[in-house]
């Protein structure tokens, strides 16, 4: 995911308070260590703190206008053929290879084409590809331009050095890294962990991972790593974790460490316990005093000396102080072979004068000598280890980075959803707003350098919001998204548009107000979205459909329609502090004029109070519904549930509300199934209310995370203030003044980045 | 000198002044009790400016007291502001005003026509912990857990009557001005109440300033 380094370790040692250090004993002997580490890697894109420079295009190869896009997933020496760039509709009279230009992110990357003239159908270019591990995708984009000057790879002289040692070996790190389990409310706020675990870890029942080496050579120790993240914590014992480790039944060590900590174990052991298919066994085991360990495993992994032999035909390896002859073996063929030095991928440098030898038996071995540093790393290739980039297209830039472009609103989805999308534009067109569609694709493409990545669309809003003439009013993002776009679930959800998770109340939410906070010049740090952010949270093309019929059909309701002053204000049961009807009469008696609105409540004072009284109102025709109340992703309430996903089939309102729920994770929209046992991973509320087509909701507000009463309270009064007594015309207008109210009341929480706007932004409230 | 009404149910006790500060004692436990006549704050704010900074004035009619666990939970109307949690429950009254891009605000509050009341306890302020019930749904559940640190001081919090922070709606910046009209002393469990605050807002130029 998207961390790249190890967790820091002294951060958290900090933060906590623990002296953190890591234990291991085995055959007698004792390693005492502390770490220090890195935080994840967010390096994609740099911090925007809401400085206008934070703020720009990022395009990579801007400068020959670049636009052959392609995919690389793992790190390798790429090919390039003639014709996957012809079949991608590049013009062969363009395929010059003296003109061609690579880019990658910030940097033009060195390549090796095999005709400097007019290519033909055998003509290619090289360039050793990096992979990419970011939270959205695991695809590195590299993009083809033309133009003259272009980087190529320079080369060195690589013979075997007479009288050097020859190296036959080198360490590999063999990585078990599997996210298999999203834990949103461990660690809620903690920026340095991603929130997905491997493994979870009890002191009841061992857990194995398996995990592949090849070629091990013996005689040198191995070395395991992991990142463990101590779940259990008991504040009077100190360390209360303790995970014992063991490799083909042998145990290697036992790892201390406290609390909610993150902790890299590590320590070495004989690589004869290696075997092709290893088994590493975890178990907690209970410290004295501690009723329960629990853990989870992050990753591990085990290092070991392995022959200097070739996988897929190619082999990358880190080389060995000093002046060396590397021989690299396992080759089927004498022929074909090239070597790179790849410390710095952007500047490769082939080596010239590699040296074959038959090693009998049908396998051939590359030599070649070298001075190096345990950081130089080497990429051997026969042709066939050659690598082929996931893909290629030749791309057509829109031009979102137009400084003179003027657009109160701008639509941001896939392609796949414009043709719905142009019937809202239409309609914002002629009633008078200058309007601009910026399909998902083209964001990443200027924004993000083609890397799929949510802050591709900060980036993106930012820009307008601080180069433009004018900057945007309404952004409307079409499409739901998950808390699990690289789909670890292998869930049915798609990740349509990309979801960022952050801190919410003691919990990793989803808060799409982070994509509209742009502002913060005087080093003013706040959480009130600049622009006003909504989102259609659908899946389909029908759905949205439905979604965009229902917003023309309320705002051409007339004006004096008596729906227009009808609400609907539902409270839960109270609890000590938590005074959900005075919530309810508090916006009632300030907003609601009762000579001017007819008020439904249901709630505990009523007998009427029950899901069948809910769902009668809404048929009769509301324009307001307000819920205040405890609550989960898809209910309101649960002693007794007041309404529920399973009250959606029964709505058949023609007159369509906006609905603010103001509970729990109603709005939590970023599930990953249509229904589910846990209600995190189901569709919520929001996105019920707003699917069907001709009934349910035009509009809903929700949190996507925890929220609390007076911040709720707050929200809702600064709303219909808006709305009724202010009458501003469109849902986004009012939505300032609510965030407005929450932040006066509440200060700088951030709640104010997940009360989410479900629904079109420039929605019409009051024609 | 001012006397002062509290309302008790069934009970209207009158409040006679003792040396520039009024004072009144009562131990007995009522659900709410009224302090004055509660109502909405009065604000008065001459708008800022980056050259002669800003003035402001609010008036307090009174506030209630809410009994709740571990005490009471102090009150005024039409606020939604809430204190830090774990601190003594006192209102915090907040409102937004324009903000001067460039510059910095400081606020200082001076309290006028002060009310003592002692023998009460005030309740810590609410927080919330996430509650997550075995097969059930998370939620917040709030609970008054007082800091003891802060209880332990023989001093009204919060120290200073106001504060002020700064935010951008947009392209608006904008003030957050705080205003502490009651204070506590957990140590000799006295809540003084200021009827008018004043204060002025002063602006320090940033670095930034005039870029």
């Amino acid at each position: 995911m998207k961390k790249t380094e190890p967790i820091s370790m002294q951060g958290e040692a900090a933060s906590s308070g623990h002296r953190i250090t890591v234990m291991s004993w085995f055959m007698g002997w004792l390693c005492l260590m502390s770490f220090s580490a890195q935080a994840y890697d967010y390096s994609l894109l740099p911090p925007m703190n809401g400085l206008p420079s934070d703020f720009a295009e990022r395009r990579a190869g801007a400068e020959v206008k670049a636009s052959i896009r392609m995919g690389v997933t793992n790190d390798g020496i790429y090919r390039v053929s003639y014709s996957a760039l012809t079949n991608a509709g590049v013009s062969a009279t363009d395929l010059i290879g003296s003109m061609m230009r690579l880019f990658c992110r910030t940097q033009e990357i060195a390549i090796l084409v095999s005709s400097s003239n007019h290519w033909t159908a055998n003509d290619y270019l090289l360039f050793p590809g990096t992979g990419f591990d970011g939270y959205y995708s695991m695809t590195n984009i590299y993009w083809l331009g033309f133009g003259p000057g272009g980087k190529r790879i320079a080369s060195r002289s690589a013979i075997p050095i007479g009288g050097a040692p020859t190296v036959t070996s080198y360490r590999k790190t063999a990585l078990h890294h599997v996210d298999n389990d999203f834990r949103e409310s461990y660690r809620g706020n903690d920026e340095t962990i991603d929130h997905w675990i491997d493994l979870y870890l009890s002191d009841t029942v061992p857990q194995d991972v398996s995990l592949a080496t090849d070629r091990v050579i013996t005689n040198t120790p191995a070395q395991f790593d992991a990142v463990m993240l101590g779940f259990t914590s008991v504040d009077a014992i100190a360390p209360d974790h303790c995970t014992a480790v063991s490799i083909a039944s042998t145990p290697i060590g036992r790892f201390l460490y406290d609390g909610q900590s993150t902790a890299i174990i590590s320590t070495s052991f004989p690589a004869s316990l290696l075997s092709a298919t290893n088994t590493i066994r975890f178990q907690q085991i209970r410290t004295n005093g501690v009723l329960g360990d629990a853990a989870y495993l992050e990753r591990c992994s085990v290092t070991y000396s392995r022959t200097l032999y070739q996988e897929k035909n190619a082999l990358l390896f880190n080389g060995t102080s000093g002046i060396n002859n590397y021989l690299v073996t396992g080759f089927g063929g004498s022929n074909g072979f090239s070597a790179f030095d790849i410390t710095d991928p952007a500047n490769a440098v082939g080596l010239t004068g590699l040296q074959t030898t038959n090693m009998g038996g049908g396998i051939y071995a590359v030599k070649f000598g070298d001075t190096a540093s345990p950081a130089t790393r080497y990429a051997v290739c026969q042709t066939a280890g050659f690598s082929n980039v996931s893909m290629v297209q030749r791309t057509f830039f829109r031009d979102l980075a137009s400084t003179n472009q003027l657009s109160d609103y701008i639509v941001i989805c896939p392609y796949d959803f414009r043709q719905q999308v142009y019937r809202l534009l239409t309609r914002r067109y002629t009633q008078g707003l200058s309007v601009e569609v910026a399909p998902l694709p083209d964001i990443y493409n200027q924004f993000s350098y083609g890397i799929a990545d949510a802050a591709a669309i900060k980036q993106f809003i930012g820009y307008a919001f601080h180069h433009r003439k004018t900057p945007p009013k309404y952004v409307l993002l079409v499409g739901s998204g998950t808390y699990d776009p690289r789909n670890n679930e292998n869930s049915v959800a798609p990740d349509i548009i990309p979801v960022h998770l952050g801190g919410g109340y003691n919990e990793w939410t989803a808060l799409d107000g982070w994509y509209a906070t742009v502002q913060n010049k005087d080093e003013v740090t706040d959480y009130i979205p600049d622009v006003v952010i909504g989102r259609i949270p659908v899946e389909t093309t029908n759905q949205l459909r439905n979604v965009i019929d229902k917003i023309i059909a309320f705002e051409t309701m007339p004006s004096n329609h008596w729906w227009r002053t009808s609400a609907l204000l539902v409270s839960d049961n109270n609890e000590p502090d938590l005074d959900f009807t005075g919530a309810s009469d508090y916006v009632k008696t300030r907003q609601l004029d009762p000579n001017a609105f007819y008020v439904d409540q249901v709630d505990h004072r009523f007998p009427e109070w029950n899901s069948g009284t809910i769902i009668t109102d809404i048929n009769t025709g509301e324009f307001l519904v307000n819920y205040f109340g405890h609550g989960a992703s898809q209910q309101w309430a649960d002693k007794p549930v007041l309404f529920s996903s399973n009250n959606i089939p029964s709505l058949t309102n023609s007159l369509f509300p906006v609905i603010t729920m103001m509970t729990c994770k109603n709005g939590a929209f970023y599930g990953t199934q249509p229904t589910h046992a846990d209600h995190q991973k189901a569709k919520c509320l929001a996105e019920l209310f707003l699917e069907p087509a001709n009934r349910g909701a035009v509009i809903c507000t929700a949190a996507s995370g925890l929220s609390t009463l007076p911040g709720s309270k707050a929200f809702v009064d600064g709303l219909y203030n808006a709305i009724i007594t202010q009458k501003m015309k469109r849902i986004g207008d009012a939505m300032l003044p609510a965030y407005q109210a929450l932040y006066l009341g509440s200060g700088n929480t951030t709640e104010l980045l997940y009360f989410e706007l479900f629904g079109d932004p420039a929605t019409i409230v009051n024609p | 000198m001012r006397s002062f009404i509290i309302f008790l149910p069934a009970l209207m006790v009158w409040m006679g002044g003792v040396a520039g500060a009024e004072t009144a004692t009562n131990a007995s436990v009522a659900s709410i009790i009224q302090v004055g006549e509660p109502g909405a704050p009065i604000w008065t704010v001459i708008p800022a400016s980056e050259a002669s900074g800003g003035r402001i004035s609010v008036t307090f009619t009174g506030f209630s007291m809410v009994a709740v666990e571990g005490g009471y939970s102090l009150q005024i109307p039409d606020t939604a502001s809430s204190a830090k949690p774990g601190s003594p429950d006192v209102p915090p009254i907040a409102k937004l005003i324009p903000g001067v891009p460039g510059y910095r605000p400081a606020l200082s509050l001076r309290g006028s026509d002060p009310t003592n009341l002692t023998g009460f306890a005030v309740a810590a302020a609410v927080g919330y912990r996430v509650n997550e019930p075995e097969g059930g749904a998370r939620s917040l559940k709030p609970f008054r857990l007082a800091d003891p640190i802060l209880y332990a001081q023989n001093q009204f919090w919060p120290e200073n009557l106001g504060r002020v922070e700064e935010a951008w709606i947009g392209t608006q910046k904008v003030m957050r001005v705080e205003c502490f009209p009651v204070q506590y002393n957990p140590v000799t469990k006295t809540i003084r109440f200021f009827r008018r605050l004043d204060g002025e807002l002063t602006f320090k130029p940033l670095k930034s300033a005039g870029q």
